[in-house]
Order: structure tokens, then sequence, then C-alpha cells
């Protein structure tokens, strides 16, 4: 049996639309999820599949620890740094790809000894040539995806939550970005990977769950719940 | 220790970014810092020391250090009510203590306006004012505007994700506290009945004692500087308490 990452008990997490003047000054609350449970086994990759609004990235966000959830509790068992891999986070256009790939990899917390010497690694990985030392403003989005992903390559954490984004740019960089990340979760890492690639899901996934629409989860084989999904959404 | 330094690198960096992205993005960038007091100078100066003649024989001086000290510490609190609300896409993505938006827009400030007061502290000596002796007050009471920057940022970061209306009461309260500050006039023009009054202002007693220690050669009165003292610290307090009560809970309602 593998050892438990991760446990996540009764997780609820609840919205409040603001009220204004003019709708009368009451918010209005609805809920992302109601309590959820459900573990996380170190060295797996978790698929979480649901229709768009079921709360995945609310679910990630409480993993990650940007979200305090409303109710119920997650345990990190064996204190393991969780990261969600963010594409450009925190980008300011004025500054160099050079700069922006230092600012960006602090904000992900990755130290700055370690950025300082990644640093050519990151760049040769962008393949953006010249335009490192440019302003990102003068980046096509591309080019913007080809450099924040290869910052967040260089991420080096326990667990690695992934909203969606596997693969990024151009039809080259696409592959040799998904490649780069195919490798790094076979290679036992713990990853949860919130998809609506069924196929992705199917090949990269060693298991999967569904949140529902109504706040629930639900188990079952990969087989079962990739059905179940495409019947639902 | 690993988180602290991370944090710190994170403060630090995130503001060098924040200078150079800024004098990037107008033509005349730095220059804003001095243009704009100096535009506030003339106006002021013409109005007040001119046409109603309430300036007083030192009025110009008196003004430039209060009109620069002025922009520094409203442009703190300014830049700092949206600091966290503006990083909306960040804080979705990762965990960063909210507390480092508003701080990065002070050191950014004080940065600029450290620059140049210095070089108008040099002017000042070359013209004959302040004396050495005077100036060594001076670090104390700028460390004071410093923390009343950090509070006013930190208490106005902290509740405008909350409630966004706060955005447009801040430069309100900012512009009632700048009347009564004490920049663009002398005490000894005000009825001494309304002395009470304008001293309840904090910011009036530590631009008095700004005053007194840089033209006038007199000792500030310590005692209404500790009390202002006092009242910035409760203010980083109550600010810095709010943000990390709530570090969590930003990105839900941004």
């Amino acid at each position: 049996m593998q050892n438990t990452a991760i446990t996540v008990e009764n997780l609820s997490v609840h919205f409040n639309k603001r009220g204004s003047l003019a709708k009368g000054l009451k918010s209005k609350r609805f809920s992302a999820f109601s309590n959820i449970s459900f573990k996380i086994y170190e060295g797996e990759s978790l698929g979480i599949l649901g229709r768009n609004g079921a709360g995945k990235s609310t679910l990630l966000k409480c993993l990650n620890g940007i979200l305090l959830p409303d109710e119920g509790t997650i345990t990190n068992h064996a204190n393991l740094s969780v990261s969600l891999l963010s594409i450009s986070a925190g980008f300011v256009g004025n500054l160099s790809g050079k700069e922006n790939a230092i600012l960006s990899g602090l904000l992900l917390g990755i130290s700055k000894p370690k950025i300082m010497e990644k640093i050519n690694e990151i760049k040769a990985l962008a393949d953006i040539g010249a335009f490192f030392d440019e302003p990102v403003k003068t980046y096509s989005s591309g080019m913007k995806s080809r450099l924040g992903f290869s910052v967040a390559y260089y991420l080096d954490s326990d667990i690695i939550l992934i909203d969606e984004v596997i693969s990024v740019g151009d039809a080259s960089f696409r592959k040799k970005s998904a490649d780069l990340m195919k490798a790094r979760i076979k290679d036992n890492k713990t990853a949860v990977i919130v998809t609506h690639n069924t196929v992705l899901a199917e090949q990269l996934c060693d298991r999967l769950l569904y949140l529902t629409k109504g706040g629930d989860i639900l188990s079952g084989s990969k087989h079962e719940i990739i059905g179940f999904y495409e019947k639902n959404t | 220790m690993d988180s602290i330094s991370n944090t710190l690198n994170v403060l630090f960096y995130n503001t060098q970014c924040r200078i150079r992205d800024e004098s990037a993005r107008n033509y005349l960038g730095f220059f804003w810092w001095i243009l704009d007091p100096a535009i506030n100078l003339a106006v002021y100066y013409v109005f007040v020391g001119v046409l109603l003649g309430r300036g007083g024989p030192l009025y110009v001086y008196s003004l430039m250090v209060g009109l620069l000290t002025w922009r520094w510490v409203s442009n703190a609190i300014k830049t700092s009510v949206n600091s966290i609300i503006v990083k909306r896409a960040l804080i979705n993505q990762v965990y960063i203590q909210k507390f480092i938006f508003p701080l990065t827009e002070v050191l950014y400030s004080t940065w600029k306006y450290l620059i140049i007061f210095s070089v108008l502290t040099l002017i000042y000596l070359l013209l004959g004012f302040g004396n050495l002796y005077y100036l060594t007050y001076l670090p104390f009471i700028l460390f004071i505007f410093l923390l009343l920057a950090t509070g006013g940022s930190f208490i106005a970061a902290s509740i405008t994700p909350f409630v966004p209306d706060i955005q447009f009461i801040v430069p309100q309260v900012l512009m009632i506290l700048f009347y009564g500050s004490g920049v663009i006039f002398d005490k000894a023009f005000v009825p001494e009945k309304f002395h009470a009054i304008l001293e309840l202002n904090p910011l009036f007693n530590c631009f008095e004692a700004l005053k007194n220690v840089m033209i006038y050669n007199t000792e500030p009165n310590i005692g209404k500087l500790l009390l202002v003292f006092v009242i910035a610290i409760l203010l980083n307090a109550v600010g810095l308490w709010i943000l990390v009560v709530n570090d969590r809970r930003y990105p839900k309602v941004i």
C-alpha cells in the first residue's frame, strides 16, 4: 500500500457574491463544493475531471494553500511542498525576460541561488534567442508562455498541481513541453491534474476522480470515471 | 529561516522590478517626482504666499520640504489601496503573503523620496538652513513618517478587497489630512484657538517637527512625536493583523 501524502476531509468552500445599493446590500452565497473527502497517495498522479464550474480549480487552490476552506481539513502527512504549476505568474511587461524569469521563480517559491544557477537552462529551454533580454511586452503570447513554462518547469516541488496547462506554445514547443511534463509526472512525482482531456487523463493518471456540479466527489476505475464524464458533460 | 529569506528576496526583488517598470513607463519617469511637487509649489506659492500674503519669509523653503514629504507618504498610501486587487491573477496562482504588496509600494515611494530628499537637504545646508545638531533628529522624524506610510498603506490595502468603496474614500481622507497638515500654511497664521484641533492630526505634528529641524533650527516637540509614534505603531499593528488573518481569504473576494 502506498503512503498517504494528503488527506482531504469534509472540505467545503463557499463564495459570497457581493451586493450593492442598487441590488440590495444582501450578498448571495453559493458553494464551490461541500463536504468532499479523498486521499492523495505519494507517487501517484491523480486526475480530477468535472464540468466547468464544478470547483476543480478552487479545490487545487485549497490543496496549494492559497485559499482557506470554509469547513473541513487538509492534512499534509509528511509536510510535503505543494505547488500549482503556473505559467507566467506575475510577469511585468517592461522588464526583460531574464528579470521576469527571476521574479516569477521567486514568486513560485524557488530560492534565488537556485534560479541564478538555472537561469541559463531556463533560457535554453525557452529557446527565444535574444528576446530573453528584451522587455516581455514585446513578446508574442507564445513566447510568453514558452518563458513561463521554462521557469515553472524548474519548480522543485514534492507535489505538483496542474490546472489544464500541460503544454504551451507552437507545435514544436507544445510537443517538447508535453514530453517534459509527462516525463516528470511519470518520474514518480506526486501530481494532481485537473483536465478536460480524457485521452491525457487516461494516459497520464493512475487514478481518476469526478467532481460533480452538486459538489460531490465520485471515485471508480479510470474507465468508469471517463465514461461518466463523457455522459455528463 | 528559509521562508523569511525567501519573503525578503521576493519583497526586494519585487520592489526593484517596480522601480524599473515605473521608470520605463513614462517619458520623464523619475523627473515627475521633482516636477510634480515643483508645480504644486508654484501654485501654492502664488495663491497662499503672493495673493493671500500668508506665506511668511521662509514659505518657499518649508513648502518645498513639506510637499515633497507629503508626496512620499500620500503616494505610498494611494498606490497601496489597490495593490492587492491588481495582483488578482498572481494571488490566484501562487501563495504570497499579502503584506508584501503594500510594503512594495511603500518601499518604492521611500526609495525615490530618499534620493530627492538627500539632495534637497544638501542644498538647504549649503543655503545656510539647519545645522547638524538639529538634523540628528531627522532620522527619527522620517522614521515616524515611514511608519505612518506603512500603517496607512496596510490598512487601506487590507480593507479595499472587502469594501471596494474604500478606494474612493482614501483620497478624500488624504486631502483632509493634507489641508490640516500645515504643509501649505504656517501655524502662526492660524488663530490660537484652532491649534488644538490641528494637533489632532498626527501629520501636523510630524510636519511641525520636520520644519523645526530643517528650517527654523529649533528643537522638535519630542513628546508629541512620541505620541504620533505610538499611533503609527497601532496603525501598523491593526493593518498587519487584518492582512494576516485574511491572508488566505483574499483570493475569494477579489
